[in-house]
């Protein structure tokens, strides 16, 4: 029984580890205003490549300055070209993944942990506010757990 | 022991001394020091003649609110409706004020008063009725009269009532004859600019009318008794229903009285959410006084003190606000109720 | 005016029923277990001044969320403490807590963003899922095409709640201290830890329902979000008394009224504040039993004193 908790304890940090290292980008994007996206998205982007790889091969260099030059005005106006939208769509998704997982552990953890420390020490010896409190925290409440199983 | 004995005013002193650590608590993680903030607080608001004077104005409406929740108390009803009481009064109170011009003062100024106690009264005495009669919950629908009634007061200011040509959401001024005088009309030492107004004598006589009645009339004995038990009242034949409309009635009167020194003694006018919870702030000020009206005056000067004090908060610090006075009401209220805390305490070192 | 009751309507409605029913089914758990807590409104207010806070700060929405599942939690306990501990009137520091959710959001905004009535935007809330083969079908798509992930959350907890209430035996604990609670204890069942237990998940559930409408549906904390809603919320569990499947109803009832109002202003010639009045007279009106007598636990709203 020790086992798993032991191995959720050791799950939970390791999302959590995961999570932390992955705020330290932080998405590129100013807006993530649904409405913009939903306009940006709604451009036909299939179409606007297609135009481009037409006119490249006859007016290439007039092209490519006209486009870089384009691409720096969109930046510096912050609206978002194609690669950096979806730099952030995924950047976005990634933190929804994690955060969804984070929370479901979180409540899983909450659960779990109450339910196996039901007939522990920390339950039966120690009033029941502080139990509930721990449950709060029930990573902490783990490490207690098995430092108090330990002593014994 | 010593301590049985005096523990009626103990309670709540201990409780508001126990809210005041918590507050310094408070003070203190947003980095002020608590010893400067309370300092402030009562230098500001008792040791000046200025400060008494707001001191007491402040506590005039809760004095009222403080009796209309106590009274309620009494009869085992929680009116957390007396915000909303008190708008729709003041909203009348107004009302007739303006519309009324011709009379004379002999007149208009009882009929203004009697408006705001039957208009309250009327706004209390609807979840009264529904308690009464369909056992619904009176916390609920005291909060709910409270949103209409902010809703339908804020249609009246902003819309028909409106004062023309100001942008203020005010109604017209009411006429002289229905204002109340100011004390610095009366006493040459007040200063003029103070409104401390008649309305804080009225809320003194509101209190004795209550204590004559809840102690010394049969019918306040009756309303006593349901507070304490339902059925046992049934049995001896008192009508539980009509004493608990009545008190209702009555309490959201004396919560509609709030509208005498606002409207008829300080504004002269309806002002827009004129009210800073007033009506909420009395439930405190009731628990607090124990839901007597003597205590009910100590408490209101107390919360008053706190309001007036809490004014000069957001001057001389940075991070802190009035709200800070929320909090500690909040806190005040929670230790009341947990008075068993307190009497643990207090009882320490008693053989069980 | 009759056009606009379309599917467009019903989908704001279940929307905005999402916070009714989270923290209405908090109140089940609580009510059940014998403890009156109108103190849900509070507990959504910090819900949602907490998630937003932490949500801004992390820049992740779901930090915000467990950040306001524990702190609805744990403002629910302190009711907790002082009503099973100390036996404090349970009406009354259900009110307390409403005072604190006054006054504490406004103190600790002002110190950190110096305004006493909103937090700052938040740039990335809780995600809006869109089922991919839904989307597609017309009608279906706009009644169930777009909601954000905790209006499912939301609707999935009552048949949880349901199961958890009535299949375990920890729910069954749950109820017969609430019923009963002297029985309770003498057939072993700790009558204390079950009600805390009871106020925490209430606790986390209402404030999951404040979080909805700081870092769901909106994308800030400002003053005054619930407005009346976890009263709403208690009288959606009264109408639906105190079980699951009713009290969804309710929350439903509600929350379409809700829609309704917001959609109906400026439509009909009626004034904005009569319409944003609507879901508060029908309030009143199920609460006079209009719709329905209520079963109230027997043992609700009683302290309960524990021989030791």
């Amino acid at each position: 029984m020790f086992k798993l908790l032991k191995i959720t304890t050791i799950v939970f940090f390791l999302v959590l580890l995961g999570d932390v290292s992955g705020f330290v980008i932080k998405p590129m994007a100013q807006e993530t205003n649904k409405l913009e996206e939903q306009s940006l998205m709604d451009t036909n982007w299939d179409e606007e490549g297609t135009d481009e790889e037409d006119t490249v091969s006859a007016e290439s260099w007039q092209e490519e300055d006209t486009v870089e030059a384009s691409e720096e005005d969109n930046r510096a106006m912050g609206i978002l070209s194609k690669a950096d939208l979806e730099k952030v769509e995924a950047e976005e998704k990634r933190i929804h993944i994690y955060g969804f997982l984070l929370f479901a552990i979180y409540v899983l953890g909450c659960i779990l942990t109450a339910y196996m420390t039901r007939n522990k020490r920390i339950a039966t010896e120690y009033p029941p506010e502080l139990l509930i409190l721990l449950h709060t925290v029930w990573p902490l409440e783990i490490i207690i757990v098995l430092v108090m199983g330990i002593k014994k | 022991m010593f301590f049985k004995k005096y523990e009626v005013i103990l309670l709540p002193v201990i409780s508001v001394l126990a809210a005041g650590l918590v507050g310094a608590i408070m003070i203190l993680a947003v980095g002020e020091s608590p010893l400067e903030v309370y300092w402030i607080f009562f230098k500001n608001s008792l040791f000046t003649l200025n400060g008494i004077g707001y001191t007491l104005f402040y506590a005039t409406p809760l004095i009222f609110t403080g009796l209309a929740v106590a009274f309620g108390f009494r009869c085992g009803l929680f009116n957390i409706g007396a915000e909303g009481q008190l708008y729709i009064a003041a909203m009348s109170v107004a009302l007739v004020g303006i519309y009324l011009d011709g009379y004379s003062a002999w007149i208009l100024v009882p009929l203004c008063m009697v408006v705001a106690f039957v208009t309250g009264g009327i706004w209390g005495g609807i979840p009264g009725l529904l308690k009464a009669k369909f056992g619904g919950h009176e916390v609920i629908n005291t909060i709910m009269m409270n949103l209409i009634a902010f809703s339908l007061v804020n249609y009246l200011v902003v819309g028909p009532f409106h004062r023309k040509g100001t942008a203020i959401l005010e109604t017209d001024y009411i006429s002289e004859a229905a204002r109340i005088p100011r004390v610095h009309e009366l006493l040459p030492f007040i200063p003029k600019t103070l409104p401390l107004n008649m309305g804080f004598v009225v809320a003194l006589f509101a209190c004795l009318v209550t204590y004559l009645i809840l102690w010394k009339t049969k019918w306040g004995y009756e309303i006593r008794a349901v507070g304490i038990s339902n059925s046992v009242s049934e049995y001896a034949g008192i009508s539980v229903k009509k004493n608990l409309v009545l008190a209702m009635f009555i309490s959201g009167g004396f919560a509609g009285m709030v509208a005498i020194p606002e409207v008829m003694g300080y504004r002269y006018t309806f002002h827009d959410s004129f009210s800073a919870g007033v009506g909420f702030v009395g439930i405190a000020v009731a628990l607090l006084g124990r839901n007597h009206p003597g205590g009910v005056i100590l408490a209101a000067l107390l919360f008053g003190a706190l309001n007036r004090g809490s004014l000069f908060l957001d001057l001389n610090f940075d991070n802190l606000s009035k709200d800070l006075v929320m909090v500690l009401q909040g806190v005040i209220v929670l230790f009341v109720a947990t008075d068993k805390l307190f009497k643990k305490i207090l009882s320490f070192g008693k053989p069980s | 005016m009759w056009e606009i009751l379309d599917l467009e309507l019903v989908a704001s409605g279940l929307r905005l029923s999402t916070p009714l029913i989270l923290a209405a089914l908090g109140g089940l758990f609580s009510e059940r277990a014998g403890v009156v807590n109108i103190a849900l409104d509070g507990i959504m207010i910090f819900g949602a001044f907490g998630g937003a806070v932490i949500a801004y700060e992390t820049s992740n929405p779901w930090y915000g969320l467990i950040g306001a599942m524990m702190l609805g939690g744990m403002i629910a306990h302190i009711h907790g403490i002082a009503s099973i501990r100390y036996q404090a009137d349970q009406v009354v520091s259900g009110t307390a807590i409403n005072l604190l959710a006054i006054g504490v959001p406004a103190v600790v905004a002002n110190a950190l963003y110096n305004s006493t009535t909103v937090t700052p935007n938040i740039k990335l809330i809780l995600p809006i899922i869109k089922i991919p083969i839904i989307s597609s079908i017309p009608y279906l798509d706009v009644l169930l095409g777009k909601y954000s992930v905790l209006v499912f959350f939301a609707f999935a907890m009552v048949p949880i709640s349901w199961f958890v209430l009535y299949k375990t035996s920890f729910g069954l604990r749950l109820r017969s201290v609430g019923e009963n609670p002297e029985a309770a204890a003498t057939a072993g069942i700790n009558v204390y830890l079950m009600r805390y237990y009871a106020v925490w998940i209430s606790g986390i559930l209402a404030g999951l329902g404040g979080a909805f409408l700081s870092i769901a549906h909106g994308s800030s904390y400002v003053n005054n979000i619930s407005a009346g809603r976890g009263f709403i919320a208690l009288a959606a569990l009264i109408f639906g008394r105190y079980t699951p499947k009713l009290t969804l109803a309710g929350c439903l009832l509600f929350g379409i009224a809700d829609a309704f109002q917001i959609r109906v202003q400026g439509v009909i010639p009626i004034p904005v504040q009569f319409v944003q009045m609507i879901p508060y007279i029908l309030t009143m009106v199920v609460l006079a039993g209009l719709i329905g007598k209520a079963q109230v636990p027997a043992a609700d709203g009683i302290p309960y004193e524990q021989m030791k």
